[in-house]
């Protein structure tokens, strides 16, 4: 194919990409060793839990991991479960929701607010592209993040020999992970796209996700709010049912989570394209 | 440089009542102006006055309130991509990725426009003495405006546009910018040069358009521009001498200082020749005014404009 009909036709640009991984790929291969190291850490702690004293432990947990466990609480039965826990620990979730927030950031505002955007924008690329790409890589980091989740649970089983962990419900638990992850993506994309100031859109981007998790925490105590926990992207991400193996919405779950991360990217898209772009 | 010498039109640039608000703030207002092929075109103002926003419009960083422009033909707003594709564009204050060297800036960019110019980048180097193997984090603000004007002309685009091009530059490296914007200029290419600084303008550029305001207040040749300017006289006048009173209409004295006198005059050039045959002088001098008078007046005239709207 040639260069010319490769520009129209590829919906990337090549260079963007290249650059975003020379500038991103160590902090990607960072951030899966340490899901990798933690992952597997956590498995290799498994056999020590005596599901005897599930009840007591989990009275015992503290307040901040029952809500961010939620309603499934009670279903942490098996050690699939507790396994599956381990993907809504707060070390898996900041790692995922740090990255998927700084990098399309980085890319998109910051090159507004360091003044680089204007030379790059003088070039034949068409802002819909820049975005494109931006989203694109955020989704192949994703991959190699949850990846790497994936792999450090399975080498923990491997090494501890518990069988009795459901390896394939881990991996929609995973797959269910990654959706949450393309939201919020999508989210600190269009945030990227409408401001012109990085903390700006790092600070509404984590603004948000402060919303979500606090109407994910308050529905566990008030009636009313539990009415509208829907809106939150957290009502969606369900790990502990996915073990438990009894969840029927999932395709449901995982379907909202796709389309409201492309409606996100759709409007970014659009907006980006239109909007003025001034370097101060 | 992909020009093509049947082209059938003769502006390289054409601007049509170009209106840009920020908000409720006036960026420009009603900018009409076409910039010859060929032609190295100054566009002058002091800051503020709506250069840049009239160069992101054009490249379409920003959209416009109402009005159109076009560059090569190619509308502003339907085809953004193609302008940008066969325009190079420097930036007033030009930034780059610090952790890149020159070369690995300078190749990106060719990327991005899909063509390779290293051979083009390397020989523009040459010229303005730029070492592309250095980390631009270490480059000096010259440096940095040196590898401004090498991407921005690398890929023999058939438009540059510049912004304030020779800002930080030596005047050595000054000369070398202006020598390749002529070598440039001869081989087809159009340069749209914004700056304040009205030396370089009148010194490059062929034909000048003055912005002030957001809006535009002259738009002509350079040395057209100088002739309707009104000349300086400045003469010494023999000891015992003085001046007639009232003075013949068109001549306005400015000042007197011992036998100097400064006047200007507005009317005829035979006028002021037979008013200078009767006079007893010593010493006389006659300039035409420096675009720096022309543009002080239309700078002047705008000001009282507006303090008689006010």
């Amino acid at each position: 194919m040639s260069p010319g009909i490769k520009k129209y036709i590829l919906p990337i640009s090549v260079p963007i990409w290249g650059r975003i991984w020379r500038d991103y790929w160590h902090i990607t291969l960072i951030c899966g060793g340490t899901l990798v190291g933690f992952h597997w850490l956590a498995i290799t702690f498994l056999p020590k839990y005596n599901m005897k004293y599930r009840l007591y432990i989990i009275d015992n947990l503290p307040g901040i991991v029952k809500a961010m466990i939620g309603p499934d609480l009670m279903q942490m039965t098996s050690k699939t479960s507790i396994a599956a826990f381990i993907y809504l620990h707060p070390v898996s979730l900041l790692i995922l929701v740090a990255f998927a927030i700084m990098m399309p950031s980085w890319m998109l505002v910051g090159q507004i607010d360091r003044g680089t955007v204007e030379l790059l924008l003088a070039t034949p690329v068409s802002r819909k592209k820049i975005i494109f790409t931006t989203f694109l890589a955020g989704i192949v980091g994703g991959i190699v993040l949850v990846a790497s989740m994936l792999l450090g649970s399975w080498i923990g089983i491997q090494q501890t020999h518990l069988t009795e962990i459901r390896f394939d419900r881990i991996c929609v638990v995973a797959l269910n992970l990654y959706m949450l992850y393309l939201l919020i993506l999508s989210g600190s994309i269009f945030f990227s796209a409408i401001t012109s100031i990085r903390g700006m859109a790092v600070g509404w981007t984590i603004a948000l996700g402060v919303i979500a998790y606090l109407l994910h925490f308050l529905a566990e105590w008030w009636t009313w709010v539990g009415k509208i926990a829907f809106l939150g992207p957290l009502y969606y991400f369900r790990p502990i049912k996915i073990a438990a193996g009894n969840y029927t919405d999932l395709p449901k779950d995982l379907t909202i989570l796709v389309a409201a991360s492309a409606v996100l990217l759709v409007i970014s898209m659009i907006w980006f394209s239109r909007r003025d772009i001034a370097v101060v | 440089m992909s020009l093509d010498k049947n082209m059938a039109q003769e502006h390289a640039i054409e601007i049509q009542n170009l209106t840009k608000y920020y908000g409720r703030r006036r960026g420009i207002a009603e900018l009409t102006l076409q910039v010859p092929r060929g032609s190295i075109y100054g566009f002058l103002g002091p800051n503020g006055a709506g250069k840049t926003t009239t160069i992101r419009l054009l490249l379409g960083f920003l959209k416009p309130t109402f009005g159109r422009a076009r560059v090569m033909g190619l509308d502003m707003a339907k085809h953004s991509l193609a302008i940008r594709s066969r325009t190079g564009y420097l930036p007033g204050e030009v930034r780059f990725f610090n952790h890149l060297t020159g070369y690995g800036m300078l190749s990106l960019l060719a990327n991005l426009r899909g063509t390779d110019c290293r051979k083009r980048a390397e020989q523009l180097a040459d010229v303005l003495d730029l070492d592309l193997s250095l980390k631009i984090r270490s480059h000096s603000r010259g440096m940095r405006q040196k590898l401004g004007i090498i991407q921005a002309m690398m890929h023999e685009p058939d438009v540059l546009i510049l912004d304030e091009p020779t800002n930080s530059l030596d005047p050595l490296v000054q000369q070398r910018v202006y020598h390749l914007l002529r070598q440039y200029a001869a081989r087809g290419g159009t340069v749209f040069f914004s700056s304040h600084i009205i030396n370089e303008v009148e010194r490059i550029c062929t034909r000048v358009a003055i912005i002030r305001s957001g809006r535009l207040v002259a738009d002509d040749n350079v040395d057209e521009l100088r002739a309707k300017s009104i000349p300086h006289v400045m003469l010494i006048l023999k000891s015992g001498g003085s001046l007639p009173e009232p003075l013949p209409e068109g001549l306005q004295l400015i000042s007197t200082e011992g036998r100097e006198v400064h006047l200007v005059s507005s009317g005829p050039a035979d006028r002021l020749i037979d008013f200078l045959n009767k006079l007893p002088i010593d010493f006389l001098t006659i300039e035409a005014a420096s675009l720096e008078e022309v543009f002080m007046r239309f700078y002047r005239q705008e000001k009282e404009n507006h303090v008689t709207r006010d």
